[in-house]
């Protein structure tokens, strides 16, 4: 498992950059699929026939990060963030950029906002930057990846673990009658932009997403929520999308038919994916299944393992299932 | 129109926070006897289809929502207290005090616990609390409340539905059951006319979370037009006639840049011919309401904007004229019967 992920999340793949994430899954999943196509805004698509109901899962390739700005007279580069990243979040991080150049991001201060901070590439004049890194360019923020018995940690964790989950469940596909379409979306961090057009495109009865969700059991978190090793999340709505009463029922039944240990996971802020896919079109039934994580959005998201294998097992039930079609 | 409030009371004895529109069984048995085709979609619009007897009519989509605002469990206490969070459409402010009712495996009322004023300390009584600070108490131990609650059952306000002077009434959700019982009525009368129109009712899924519902529907029917019809803030204790409607003063016409203009005049045209009581509401561009959405729908669908102009919006007491909801019946009735046809260009 450690191994997969480690390439996975090795790859660089700041949203509407996320190319080389897309290669990487494709090479390791042609073999296993009917279908494999990308569409226009970067969405890879495998699809595995079957029946007549058509099942979306959707898992995105992209990450947050930063895309340079500005390179100031020192040599100093400026940025700003692509999707949520907290700056505080990543004081002094490595970053790298696209290209492979690689820096230190830089707070000014304690309570810097984004114009307060730089990256740092080492060079010694404005000249040397510019040759170095082009303005428009984004860059990863790297940290080494680690797993104990029970937890692997990881930066970008969301939601290459999500692609992880999706992989291992198509090389795993169990027989059904559904048609399932394993849809690794691009741009989930800048608004769900991948996952709206790649629903409109494919129009899915069912819907769901396959992300991480907020792990509420550390020190000083004082909500409810979901846990680390409390099995896979079954969404019931975040911040985007209601998941539908029907989906919720069948993926509950499902872990309990198969022994899968699971939780519920009411999201009060974020969304996923299948928020755009409820909206857009005609719409679909929709669902999510997550992995609870610690200290989302940093360089060191820490999962469970066994929350990882319940979320594989979890959707091998699923999508062996019978989808109903109702609300 | 004997039936109106009858039907507004029907609709409000039940609950049904936004997703979980299904839950409202009596819209259900209301519309069935009387529409031509009635179907659940997968967003959990519940649509009822009146075919014109004209060949090749078009069709108007009616739309109001039948979702209601609410709060979702996020976990129960070792005490048996429910803790929440917003799901839709609730300010913290009102909920100190509330009856709710959490739909649970079965339907449990109960109360957002409060400290009475002997207990609180001065400085206390100046904050506001946040609902993740607020518990529900629905009168049980832990143990009974952990068989019957789980995480993201829904919550929703609970008041029963009661008449006041002057033909207002009193009651939680008429946002917008007060639309829904007015289309229900039109539906009553459709059988006696000739619409002009096919005419779809949609009552929507989720217009309090931000209209999923309306957004499907309208790509699905794929309609020649759309009549929006939601609530609006009247005038209050708090706001004077700059911003909000008469209560009274019969439905608000929107005007806004998003939604249609020959359409808009075409209602106040009905209105006016009708001599049917009317106000008008401007807006400077989004409206709130399922227009935002129906208007943007496939390459896209004409809109006009009805209101029932409603005090205390999105809370137990909201109050609507029935007045105002007859008229918005008329007014609806005069548009699909005597206008369709061919747009007005």
């Amino acid at each position: 498992m450690i191994d997969e992920i480690r390439k996975l999340v090795s790859v660089n793949g700041v949203s509407g950059n996320e190319k080389n994430v897309c290669e990487y899954i494709k090479s390791q999943i042609i073999p296993y699929a009917d279908k494999v196509y990308t569409d226009v805004l970067g969405n890879l698509v495998a699809v595995k026939r079957g029946g007549k109901k058509r099942i979306m899962l959707m898992a995105h390739t992209d990450e947050i990060g930063l895309v340079s700005t500005f390179i100031d007279e020192k040599g100093f580069v400026r940025a700003a963030a692509v999707g949520g990243v907290s700056p505080q979040n990543f004081r002094n991080c490595h970053v790298t950029f696209e290209n492979g150049v690689r820096g230190v991001f830089v707070c000014e201060k304690n309570d810097s906002k984004m114009q307060d901070c730089y990256i740092d590439i080492g060079a010694s004049s404005f000249d040397e930057a510019v040759s170095k890194i082009d303005i428009g360019m984004t860059a990863r923020f790297d940290a080494d990846t680690f797993e104990s018995d029970s937890v692997i940690v990881s930066k970008a964790l969301d939601d290459r673990l999500g692609c992880y989950i999706l992989m291992e469940t198509l090389k795993k596909m169990p027989v059904t009658d559904n048609e399932v379409y394993f849809v690794f979306t691009s741009q989930e961090e800048v608004g769900l932009r991948g996952a709206k057009v790649s629903g409109f495109d494919i129009n899915p009865d069912v819907a769901i997403a396959v992300d991480v969700t907020v792990a509420a059991d550390t020190p000083g978190c004082d909500s409810y929520g979901c846990r680390l090793h409390g099995g896979a999340a079954i969404k019931i709505r975040d911040a985007s999308a209601i998941c539908s009463a029907s989906v919720v029922e069948a993926l509950e039944s499902a872990a309990r038919e198969h022994d899968i240990p699971f939780q519920r996971d009411v999201l009060t802020a974020g969304g996923t994916d299948i928020g755009a896919v409820q909206t857009g079109g005609r719409g679909a039934l929709v669902g999510g299944v997550s992995v609870a994580v610690r200290n989302v959005h940093t360089v060191s998201e820490t999962a469970s393992k066994s929350d990882i294998r319940a979320a594989v097992g979890l959707l091998c039930a699923y999508i062996e299932k019978e989808v109903e079609n109702k609300a | 129109m004997e039936n109106l409030k009858n039907y507004l009371f029907e609709l409000c004895s039940e609950y049904a926070p936004s997703g979980r529109e299904e839950l409202l069984v009596s819209l259900e048995r209301l519309v069935r006897p009387m529409a031509d085709k009635l179907y659940r979609d997968r967003a959990g619009n519940l649509i009822a289809v009146k075919y014109s007897k004209i060949p090749g009519a078009e069709k108007i989509m009616l739309d109001a929502h039948a979702d209601e605002v609410g709060l979702v469990v996020t976990g129960i206490d070792e005490r048996g207290f429910i803790h929440f969070a917003n799901h839709a459409g609730i300010d913290d402010k009102i909920l100190p005090a509330s009856a709710v009712t959490v739909l649970a495996s079965r339907p449990l009322h109960g109360v957002v616990a409060t400290l009475p004023p002997h207990l609180l300390k001065d400085a206390d009584s100046e904050k506001t609390i946040k609902s993740k600070d607020m518990v529900i108490d629905v009168g049980y131990d832990e143990k009974t409340v952990k068989e019957l609650v789980r995480a993201g059952d829904f919550i929703a306000l609970r008041s029963v539905c009661t008449d006041l002077q002057n033909r207002l009434v009193l009651g939680k959700s008429f946002d917008n059951r007060a639309s829904c019982a007015v289309l229900v009525q039109v539906l009553a009368m459709l059988c006696s006319v000739r619409p002009r129109y096919d005419v779809y009712m949609v009552f929507s899924a989720a217009e309090e979370f931000g209209g999923y519902g309306a957004h499907t529907a309208a790509f699905e029917i794929a309609p020649d037009e759309a009549l929006i019809l939601d609530t609006t803030f009247a005038v209050s204790p708090y706001t004077d006639k700059s911003k909000g409607r008469e209560l009274g003063g019969g439905c608000a016409v929107g005007i806004s840049p998003i939604l249609d203009t020959h359409m808009t005049e075409a209602v106040i045209g009905v209105a006016r011919s009708h001599a049917i009581p009317y106000q008008t509401e401007v807006m400077s561009g989004k409206t709130g309401t399922d227009a935002d959405n129906v208007t943007c729908a496939r390459d896209g669908v004409p809109c006009a904007l009805l209101s029932i102009p409603l005090r205390y919006m999105h809370s137990a007491g909201e109050i609507v004229s029935l007045s105002d909801m007859e008229n918005t019946v008329r007014l609806i009735l005069g548009y699909v019967e005597y206008r369709g046809g061919n747009r007005i260009e």
